[in-house]
Parts: C-alpha cells; structure tokens; sequence
C-alpha cells in the first residue's frame, strides 16, 4: 500500500510541477510558427544563416592557414584566434538549433527517415567515435523520431567536443606550448569535422521541414484554439 | 449516521460553487468540451443535495460506496475523454498515449484485484479505495507526461480540470492512507481535511468553467 501511495506521490508531483511551469501560449506559439508558412520559411533562412556563420570561420581559417605559409606566423595566429570566435559564437547556436529541432521532431505526427552519421566522414578520433556509436544505437531504436532525436543528441555533442578540441589547440597554438605543425593539423581536421557537423546538422533540419510538410495543418490549427 | 455542522457547511459550499461551476461551463459554452466532467459534476451535486435534505436515507455507507464507485468510473471517464480530445489530431502522441494508458489501466487493475479481500466496510474504505485513488491519479498522470512530452496544445478547462484532479487525488489517497495506518479514529478529521481540499478545487474550476475566452491570442502568429 505504501508503496503506491509514494509512487502515486512522486509521479503527480513531478507532472504537477512540470505542467505548472509550461507556458501554454509559448506552446501555442510554436504550433502556430510550425505550421504557419511564414514559420516555414523562417526555418529554411536559418539554413543560409548558419552556413554564412560557417563561411565566415571558413575565411579567417582560410587565412590563417595562407598566411602561415608566406611565413607571417603572429598574422596567422591573430586569423586562428578569429576563427575561433566565430566558431565560439556559432556552436552555442547549433546547439541552441539542434535542441529546437528535438522538441519539434515530438510534434511532428511522422518523421522522415534519416541516416546514422559515418565514422568515415570526421578527421577526429572522438568524433568518428561518437558517429561509431549513433551507427550502433541507431539499429537498438525503433522509431525514426527516435532515431532524429539520436542523431540530433549525437551532433549535440559532437559541437560541444570539436569546440573543446579548438579550444585547447588554439591555446596550445597561442602560447606555443607544443608542435606547431601538429596543431595546425588538429586544426585542419576540426575544420573539416565542424563542415561535416554544419552538412549533418543542415540535412537534419531538412528531414525536419519534410515532416512538418506532411503535418495536418489544418486540423492541428483548429484545435489551437481556446473555445 | 449523521452530518455534523461542519460537514454540512462544506456541502452547502460545495453544492453553491457545483451549481455555480456547470452554470459558468453552461454560460461559457464549455459543457460539451468534456461531456464526462459536465456528468460529473452532477453525479457530485445531486448525492449531497440528497444527503443535505434526507441524511438518514441517504447519508449511508452503502449510498457512499455507491456513489464512490460511480465517481471513480467517471473520473476514469473523464482522463479517457481529456485524451481522446487532447491526441485527436496528433496521430504520434495518439499511439503512445493509447498504448500508455491500456499499460497504467491493467496496472491499476492488477492493483485492485491484489488488494486484501476482506469484505469489510473499513477494509474496503483503506485498502480497495486507496488503490483505486492511484490507479485514476496514474492515469492523469500519464495523460499529463504525454501532453508534456509531444507538447500539446490544452485548453485551459482541460489543464484546469487535470491539475485539479491530480492534486486533489492525491491528498484524497493521502487522507485514506492516513486512517490506514493511524487508526479508524482519524476518519472524522480527514473526512474534513479532504472535503476542505475539495472545496478549495471546486473554487478553481469555478474560476476556470467562467473564465472569458482570451480569442485574441488565437490569430497571433498564424500566417
């Protein structure tokens, strides 16, 4: 008896909490955006926007890596160092992005399929690890919208560890604490897994606007609606 | 049996704001957003008007099991229509809210069929009562989990309706646990302790069946 009454206890308060705290006009909200075509359209310009964030590194890279070899080495440690803050300022926003994307993948009423990540397509040992691993799980999930949600959680932390991987090799670059020529390397190969990571999370995003296509817009509208 | 002055205050309360709650939902035009709260309500208000005007007909065991049981079928009524009406049009949270409230619907079950068989009146009112109590605030609870889960939209009546029912369930379970355990003695004080919980619910959904419609949010964002 007691301990139906404790777990009766423990759930109703945690829903209790839960739905206390959700702002049903922020819900509301964001039906409507999704499903509006004014949302829609918002949706594929963050594409645009996140790939001229991506080019924006890309030139500083780019230049840093040209001036390094006319020999200019403070030049293109400056470059580097700019690079690095645009990535600083653009990984918070894909995963701000990639965790918008996991809350609309559960509203959508069927996700389209996606791939697992491949292994093959990152320079970084750790990241090539975490695409080994979505390609394991990816089999263990059922459902595509979970096999979404994985990829996005994968993508996720992928950002979050070729951030850190930037970091420390530009620092290390920065007080010339190591290598030179072998940092510049784990730079190059960050470069090209933050180019594979911005692809993988643009075709997420992609799947997620087929599906939202596919939604009863309609009917979903209608019952958005207080009375 | 007999209505001590306290009891009859609260139901003299309680009748006033179930009067005042279907009046709002009638006036409001919400009596048909959840036909099995609406039957509800009156299946709550007629049993105390009787008990209030002929206690010792109706102010019996039997009548109070009988209505216990009514009550419970309706509330279970009540989470199946709320869900019904909530997933209607989102087929993915449709399939897991069904396969999710058949699960907690035979949990609950098999809780209630494992509860002690005695036939007795106190055993009944701690044991099988408590049980059931659960077993409908699970099935709140699993509705609340999905609507929190594929972030559906709710109306407010129906937000109002489960938060309410969830909290008061809960003390209620609560309540029936205590005289449980503490001893048959304690039924008078928590009889009061969950009826003034009760009254405290029906002011909610007082204020939720008159609540005015706020339609201007409705064509905000909508392209």
């Amino acid at each position: 008896m007691l301990w139906m009454i404790g777990l009766t206890a423990a759930t109703t308060l945690l829903v209790l909490f839960l739905l206390a705290r959700r702002n049903e006009q922020a819900v509301k909200r964001d039906w409507r955006l999704m499903l509006s075509p004014k949302g829609q359209l918002l949706y594929r310009s963050l594409e645009d926007k996140v790939l001229a964030e991506k080019e924006l590194a890309d030139v500083a890279w780019d230049g840093a890596f040209s001036v390094r070899q006319l020999g200019s080495m403070d030049e293109a440690l400056r470059l580097l160092e700019v690079g690095y803050k645009v990535i600083e300022r653009f990984s918070p926003n894909m995963l701000r992005l990639l965790a918008s994307m996991a809350v609309f993948s559960r509203m959508v009423a069927a996700m389209a399929p996606v791939a697992p990540l491949r292994p093959r397509d990152f320079r970084l040992a750790q990241l090539a690890s975490m695409a080994q691993l979505n390609r394991l799980l990816h089999h263990f999930l059922v459902s595509s919208a979970e096999r979404f949600r994985l990829r996005l959680y994968i993508l996720g932390q992928s950002f979050g560890l070729a951030t850190r991987a930037l970091l420390r090799s530009t620092e290390r670059l920065l007080g010339g604490q190591s290598p030179a020529e072998r940092e510049w390397e784990q730079v190059s190969a960050i470069r090209h897994d933050f180019g594979t990571l911005t692809d993988e999370s643009l075709q997420s995003l992609r799947a997620l606007l087929a599906s939202l296509a596919a939604q009863d817009r309609e009917r979903v509208l209608g019952n958005l609606d207080d009375d | 049996m007999w209505i001590s002055l306290a009891q009859a205050f609260l139901i003299a309360l309680g009748s006033g704001l179930l009067f005042g709650i279907l009046t709002g939902l009638a006036v409001r035009q919400r009596l048909g957003q959840c036909y099995s709260f609406s039957v509800y309500l009156v299946a709550v208000l007629l049993p105390q008007v009787l008990e209030a005007l002929w206690p010792e007909r109706f102010y019996t065991r039997d009548v109070w099991l009988a209505k216990e049981t009514l009550h419970h079928v309706l509330k279970i009524a009540i989470v199946l229509e709320l869900t019904a009406r909530t997933v209607a049009v989102f087929p993915g949270a449709r399939r897991t809210a069904q396969g999710a409230l058949l699960g907690t619907l035979l949990l609950a079950f098999g809780a209630l069929v494992t509860a002690g068989r005695r036939p007795e009146y106190v055993s009944i009112y701690t044991d099988l009562l408590p049980r059931a109590v659960s077993g409908t605030v699970w099935l709140f609870c699993v509705l609340g989990f999905v609507i929190l889960w594929y972030r559906l939209p709710v109306r407010p009546l129906h937000k109002a309706i489960l938060l309410g029912f969830v909290v008061y369930l809960l003390m209620y379970a609560a309540s029936m646990a205590v005289i449980g355990f503490v001893g048959w003695h304690t039924r008078a004080a928590m009889n009061l302790a969950s009826g003034a919980i009760y009254t405290t619910l029906q002011i909610y959904w007082l204020w939720a069946a008159w609540r005015p419609a706020q339609t201007g949010e409705l064509e905000a964002g909508v392209a």
